[in-house]
This record gives structure tokens, sequence and C-alpha cells, in this order.
């Protein structure tokens, strides 16, 4: 990663040196970077000058996080934002799963709200049954068990 | 230790399932369950918690409850009653378990619907004995739309509310109900919206809502109001402002605040007949988004630190005489002159030809229109460009004007010329010009 020439080449903005759990290093301009709260108090605690170590986001999912950090500190159209984050969320689960921890982590807002809500799309109006072939999520209940829930929640069910 | 505990699922789904994988939806975090959650209606998270286990446990922490039901007048029977006990049965399961939001949309269009309406302050109850800190009900049962009430119900809101010290947003559709003059303070709240309110009264219990009993409010939103003819907004806490569906009779509104942000006004149903007074004093406005009604007397205070104003208003829809029009374009325009973006649409952008030219003739500019602060503009061109000459004009006023972005019909696109946008000013200004086809 060009970390350490953009440093060097960028006198009026700076960057931030990023690193992933798997030791790369990514240089972000402060102005993306800082939408993240956890970097933000990172930097604000001394950090800046030096390498930001972020232990839990690994270096192809900090890659596609740092993609997003410079597209939406780009000035774009809302229009235009709109129509590149339906595009960016539209991943498969694993790589979905992966944004969702890292922006928790990363404490980033609005992206976090995106993924969610990408989520939660694919939930709504699934059976107990899709959801559970969606998420690849094992049904551990005893039949009685299942069938009292149902019987419970009939509401839901019809 | 969560790694080996997937791995373990990873191979005994294997032995299942190739296509399925370690299922890590079971294993996010809990506030991550609970942000997708709050996009879902309860039905959606009640179908999760039958899936296994764990997601029992998420279904029933959820702190996102969303109850929504419509009773059409040929449903079937005991809908609404079925509706309710799996509300309450859910509400009394809470033991003190948080709630964040509790939203209910219950409308009942059937004749005999006997359903106990005094439930709905009791789940409201419960929901703030749990923190809550958004309540939104939309609650219309009983009631025929057909037939005209001699009477305005009134919608009393149950005295808890009052009492609460977590509450935040509070959203209320009263379905032509008339809001009883609260009898508390809302001392936290910061976020309001009053939808479909009616009837004479509400006008006072409205002003003093607003005015003394929400003292913490942000951001008020005010939806299809009717049978008010004052309508004061004062606060000064208030940021942001909207004002959609005002009533046609409208004879005043008075918006007085100090701390107001933004301001959006869509003001479409007015009735130019009835020349309604708008009087806003909002010295640190600096987002403005303006539709329709030329029908208003406007007295502005200086908007000083405007940085976008949004102006769309539809000239040949009104009824006022064209003099009287022109003056309502130009209070409004001068109002918005210090603004650093102007969005305008073609037929202000005409009026304000027109003023020009008159201008033009008798001081020779239109300066006092367009101010140096300017540094964006976007326009809608509409019919024949007969007004790219004005632009032209208008670039060479704007000294610090960067950017141009015109939105063009395609009749008008024969007289567009970038290039002469472009030679009106000097070389050394960097300057800007974007056409785009509507």
């Amino acid at each position: 990663m060009a970390s350490s020439e953009s440093t060097t080449t960028s006198t009026t903005t700076k960057v931030l040196r990023l690193k992933s759990s798997d030791n790369e290093i990514f240089g972000v301009e402060e102005k993306a970077a800082l939408q993240s709260e956890t970097i933000k108090s990172l930097a604000e605690d001394g950090y800046s000058e030096d390498v930001i170590p972020l232990f839990n986001v690994e270096k192809k999912t900090l890659a596609k996080i740092v993609e997003w950090l410079n597209k939406h500190a780009s000035g774009s159209s809302k229009e235009e934002l709109k129509r590149w984050d339906a595009d960016f969320v539209d991943v498969d689960k694993d790589v979905l799963y992966d944004l969702l921890l890292a922006s928790n982590y990363l404490n980033i807002e609005v992206l976090l709200h995106q993924l969610a809500q990408k989520v939660a799309d694919m939930i709504k109006g699934k059976k107990p049954e899709e959801i559970r072939q969606l998420f690849g999520i094992k049904n551990d209940f005893t039949p009685e068990e299942e069938a009292e829930i149902r019987r419970e929640n009939a509401w839901a069910f019809e | 230790m969560v790694q080996s505990v997937g791995q373990e699922r990873q191979t005994t789904t294997q032995c299942i399932n190739t296509d399925q994988r370690w299922d890590r939806f079971s294993d996010l975090p809990e506030p991550i369950i609970h942000h997708i959650f709050s996009f879902l209606e309860m039905n959606d998270i009640a179908r999760i918690g039958a899936v296994s286990r764990r997601c029992r446990q998420m279904f029933i922490c959820s702190p996102y409850l969303k109850f929504k039901l419509t009773c059409s007048y040929d449903g079937p029977p005991n809908l609404c009653k079925q509706f309710s006990d799996h509300v309450d049965r859910l509400l009394s399961q809470r033991n003190g378990l948080e709630i964040r939001c509790l939203c209910l949309h219950w409308a009942c269009f059937k004749d005999n619907c006997d359903v106990d309406v005094t439930l709905i302050d009791r789940w409201v109850n419960v929901a703030l004995s749990c923190q809550a800190q958004e309540i939104d009900l939309e609650v219309g049962l009983t009631e025929c739309p057909f037939l005209e009430l001699e009477e305005i119900p009134i919608f009393e809101l149950p005295k808890c509310v009052f009492s609460s010290e977590t509450l935040r947003v509070l959203k209320l559709d009263l379905h032509h109900k008339c809001l009883k003059e609260p009898t508390g303070a809302f001392v936290l709240l910061e976020d309001l919206t009053l939808t479909t309110m009616a009837g004479p009264d509400s006008e006072r219990s409205l002003k003093k809502l607003i005015s003394t009993a929400c003292p913490s409010l942000k951001r008020l939103t005010i939806v299809n109001l009717d049978d008010v003819r004052h309508l004061s907004v004062i606060s000064p806490s208030l940021e942001e402002l909207t004002l959609i569906d005002l009533p046609y009779n409208l004879w005043v509104i008075d918006i007085s605040t100090q701390g107001l942000q933004k301001l959006y006004l869509d003001l479409h149903s007015l009735f130019a007949g009835y020349l309604c007074t708008m009087k806003i004093d909002a010295p640190n406005l600096q987002d403005l988004k303006w539709k329709a009604a030329t029908a208003n007397n406007i007295y502005l205070s200086q908007f000083r630190f405007l940085k976008n104003a949004n102006i769309s208003v539809g000239i040949s829809d009104s009824y006022v005489d064209e003099p009287t029009t022109r003056n309502r374009i130009t209070d409004l325009l001068q109002g918005v002159c210090c603004s650093r973006t102007l969005q305008l649409n073609s037929d202000v952008l005409e009026e304000l030809k027109l003023k020009a030219l008159e201008d033009y003739k008798q001081h020779g500019g239109f300066h006092n229109l367009i101010c140096h602060q300017l540094n964006a503009i976007e326009i809608e061109l509409n019919g024949k460009g007969h007004k790219v000459g004005f632009l032209k004009n208008m670039c060479k006023v704007a000294k610090g004007l960067k950017k141009m972005t015109i939105f063009y019909s395609k009749e008008s696109y024969n007289s567009l010329s970038e290039i002469g946008l472009h030679n009106s000013r000097l070389a050394s200004q960097p300057f800007e010009v974007n056409l785009v086809e509507k």
C-alpha cells in the first residue's frame, strides 16, 4: 500500500495510517478516516503520528472499509452515493458479516446502519424454515417446543 | 472460545449439508442483532424466534416492538381481538426488559369492532416503565370514514408520558382527532411528529405543546393539519422544522425560533384566496426548502448564515395578480440572498428575470437579489431557452459563482450553449457548468 508516499506528497491534507490485524498498512486521508469514531478516539489518543493498529479487522475487510470511507468523504451527490451504497452492500453473506463486525468495531454509524438494513431486508417476510436455510442455522428445538412456539405466536405465522 | 464453538458447528453442519456453513448469524453480537431488528416489524422478529433457541433469545430480548395491523371493513370477525391479545401478551411478558421503541399502527374500518381501547394506555405505560425512548402511535379504531361526525373526537395522551425520564421521540398520528391540551411537560422530548390533527381546539393545544411543554424539543414535524387558523411555532430549542399540508384556510403562520437551522415548508395546500401571512424569525437558519404557494405575505428575518436555499414555486397555479406575485417572490428571494447555494425552479427563474429587467431599467442591475457570496446555483429550464442571456448576466454579477448546474428539458437544449456561459466569465475565475437533461 502506497501509504508512505501519500504522507510525504500531501502537504495540505493529513493522512492517517491504519494497520489491519494481519499487518497491512492503509493510508487514508484524515477527513475520511475520522468518520470512524474508533479511529477518531485512537487518533486523539496520540496514535495519529504513528500507525493506528486495528486488531479486529483483516486486510480484505479493511480494504472494503477504506473504499467506503473514501467514497463518503469524496463529496459525491446524494443520488450517486445512494446507488454506490446499494452496490457496496450487495455482497455475499460472509463479506456482509465481516463488514458488519468491522463497522461495529470501528463505530461507523452510517455504514453499520446500511448493513443492518441490508440484513433486515433479507429477513423480511420469510418463514422460519427459509431463515434457517438463508443463514445456515440449525433447528435445535424439540418438535414439542416448536409446536408450542408456533401456537404461542400463531399471529406471526399467518 | 468463540472460534472453537464455530468450528464445531461447521463440522456438524457439513455432515448434514455441504452447502450449509458455519452459522455466523447466531454469533453476531447483541448490539448488531438489535440494530438489524430495529428495521423489522414484530411479526418478522417473532418468526426469527421460531428458528432456533439462540434466535428465540434474540426475539425475547429485542428492544424494538413494532406492531402493525389494518383491518378492513370486511376483514375477519375477530382480527382486532387476536391482534390485541398478541400485543398484550408480548408486552405483559417483558418483566422490565428494556424497550427502546414501541410502535403501534392500528387502524380498523369495521363498524362494530368492540376492541378495548384502554389497552393502548396500558401498553404505553408498560413501554415507559421499560425505559422506552420512542413511542409511535397511529391508532384509528371504530371510525367510519364516510360518516360526518358532529363533534371531533379528542385524543388524550396517557398521563404516564409526562413523567417519563427516558422519552426522546414521540410520533402521533391522530386520525383527524383533536389533541387535548397537555397536562404536563415532556422534559426530555427532542423529536415530535404530529400527523392528521384536526379541530379548532388543537390550535391552543399545539401552541402550548410547542412553546411550553417541550423545553428540549429539537425536531418538529407537522403533517396534514386541519381546522386551525393560527399556527405559531415558538421554541428557542428547535433546530429542525418541517410543515407539510397545512389547512387551506390558514390565516397566520408565525415561526419564532432562535436556534432553527433547517426549515422545510411544503405549502401546496394553501389557497390563495385566504392570503395567509407568514412571519419567519429564524436568524440562525442554514438550510431552507420552500415548496409552492405564493399565497402569502412574507416577513422574513435576515438569514445571514444561510448555506442552502431551495425555492420551488408554481406561479401559474396561483390566483394572485402578477405584480403581487412578483413582489412576493422578490421578498422571498431577497430573504435568501445571502445563501451560498441556491436551487430555483423554472417559474422562479422567470420571475427573477422579469424583476431583473425591471430593476435594470431603474437602477441598472439586480445586485440586491444575487449576492457575491453565492458559489453554486442549480436551476431548472423549461421551454425555449430564452433565459440564456439572462443567465450570462447572472454569471457576471455573481462574482463568487463557481458552479452552475442546469436541468433542461429537450426543447430548451438548442439555445443552451455551455461555451457562451463560460465566455461571460474571466478566464482566471474557476467556473464549472453542468448540463443535465430532465
